[in-house]
């Protein structure tokens, strides 16, 4: 049996199925080489990482991606059906029209980085956003403030499988706010759908809208 | 796969890759930019990830992406501080002869060749682990660093 780097790697990160893990086990315990190979590779991969800088954002070109209906239509069938099994009954009474990919990055002087769902903003901030829907509808980007204030920062149609981007360059807000990205059938009713006062932004995550939606969180840096 | 599931992504694995863009580029400033390269390979092509073994597929663009570095690098950094000759020659070869020497070899050398050759006698990887990284027989790569070995020999008896 043959023990490899990758083997080690997989170890250390506990990825090993438990087979191979009892194998490597039972080999570290017998190989004081391996044992040792073992704890180089610890010593190795402790090491600070530098931030990772992802490229700008770009809009696909649908000439050059026509896979992308296919996939689309796929996806939406996949997703649709285990929305309609899966997620109804456990939420609100909302339709799940499909799936919907939002990659989210922040350019802070200068450097780019991508974004996770909760994001620590400074003034000065750009927020880059790029959306990609598997149905047509419509795409409504509104970002709600902790203290009320809402505003919308795009109403537009969006079509199955070719993506819209924005950016916005963030004010400073120093409490919490809320950005919400829905694709409905139909241009959102943004007055109607927003969270009343009271509600906590940070805490309530789904609007009760018809549409696929997401979400992020922008806190402002103490 | 969305920016959070790439920073995540990021986060649980850049370590395990920038440690081998540092063994087979032999200096931190080029592992970490074999790194960013890395990454942003997996970044682009994110869609076509199957969510079976991440640091796999990782691995394989970092080969990808430390190779391209390491041609586009040409010529080499053949100085002793990024190859340890020391460790390459052994204490005794280390004299000032053999290090010139060593040193046209290396520049002679093609990217996987100056990585298998740094791999096996700098980093101290086994064969098995070398042919794993370059997705080669072990077969392929005994061959291959022998004939590089007799070279050196070669070069070195002649020097």
């Amino acid at each position: 049996m043959s023990i490899t780097r990758f083997d080690l790697e997989l170890y250390l990160l506990d990825e090993l199925d438990p087979q191979r893990r009892g194998e490597v086990q039972a080999a570290l315990d017998a190989d004081p080489d391996l044992a040792e190979r073992l704890e180089r590779l610890r010593a190795d991969v402790d090491i600070p990482v530098p931030a990772f800088v992802p490229p700008p954002l770009q809009i696909p070109e649908p000439a050059n991606r026509p896979w992308r209906w296919a996939m689309g239509l796929a996806v939406a069938a996949a997703v649709g059906i285990t929305a309609l099994v899966v997620l109804r009954p456990q939420g609100p009474q909302m339709t799940y029209r499909g799936a919907m990919e939002l990659d989210v990055q922040v350019v802070r002087n200068g450097v780019i980085t991508a974004a996770g769902s909760v994001i620590q903003t400074h003034p000065g901030d750009l927020l880059q956003w790029r959306v990609l829907s598997d149905t047509d509808g419509h795409l409504t980007v509104v970002d709600q403030q902790d203290d009320g204030v809402w505003a919308v920062w795009k109403s537009a149609p969006v079509t199955a499988g070719l993506s819209v981007e924005g950016t916005v360059q963030l004010d400073g807000y120093q409490g919490a706010e809320r950005v919400w990205f829905v694709v409905s059938d139909a241009p959102l009713q943004v007055d109607a759908a927003m969270l009343p006062a009271g509600v906590d932004v940070a805490t309530t995550d789904r609007l009760t809208v018809d549409g696929t939606q997401r979400t992020l969180l922008l806190t402002g840096a103490p | 796969m969305d920016a959070t599931a790439f920073n995540a992504l990021y986060t649980r694995y850049a370590r395990f890759v920038l440690a081998r863009c540092r063994a087979v580029c032999g200096n931190a400033t080029d592992a970490e930019e074999a790194l960013q390269d890395t990454f942003i390979r997996a970044w682009n092509n994110r869609d076509r990830f199957d969510g079976r073994s991440p640091l796999g597929w990782l691995h394989t663009l970092a080969r990808s992406a430390s190779i391209d570095l390491l041609r586009k690098r040409r010529p080499w950094n053949t100085s002793p501080e990024a190859w340890d000759f020391d460790r390459l020659l052994g204490a005794d070869g280390a004299d000032g002869g053999a290090r010139v020497d060593i040193t046209r070899l290396l520049e002679s050398l093609d990217p996987i060749e100056a990585a298998m050759l740094r791999l096996r006698h700098i980093e101290d990887w086994r064969f098995i682990e070398i042919a794993e990284h370059f997705d080669m027989s072990e077969r392929s790569v005994r061959r291959q660093l022998a004939a590089l070995e007799e070279r050196a020999r070669v070069r070195l008896a002649d020097a």
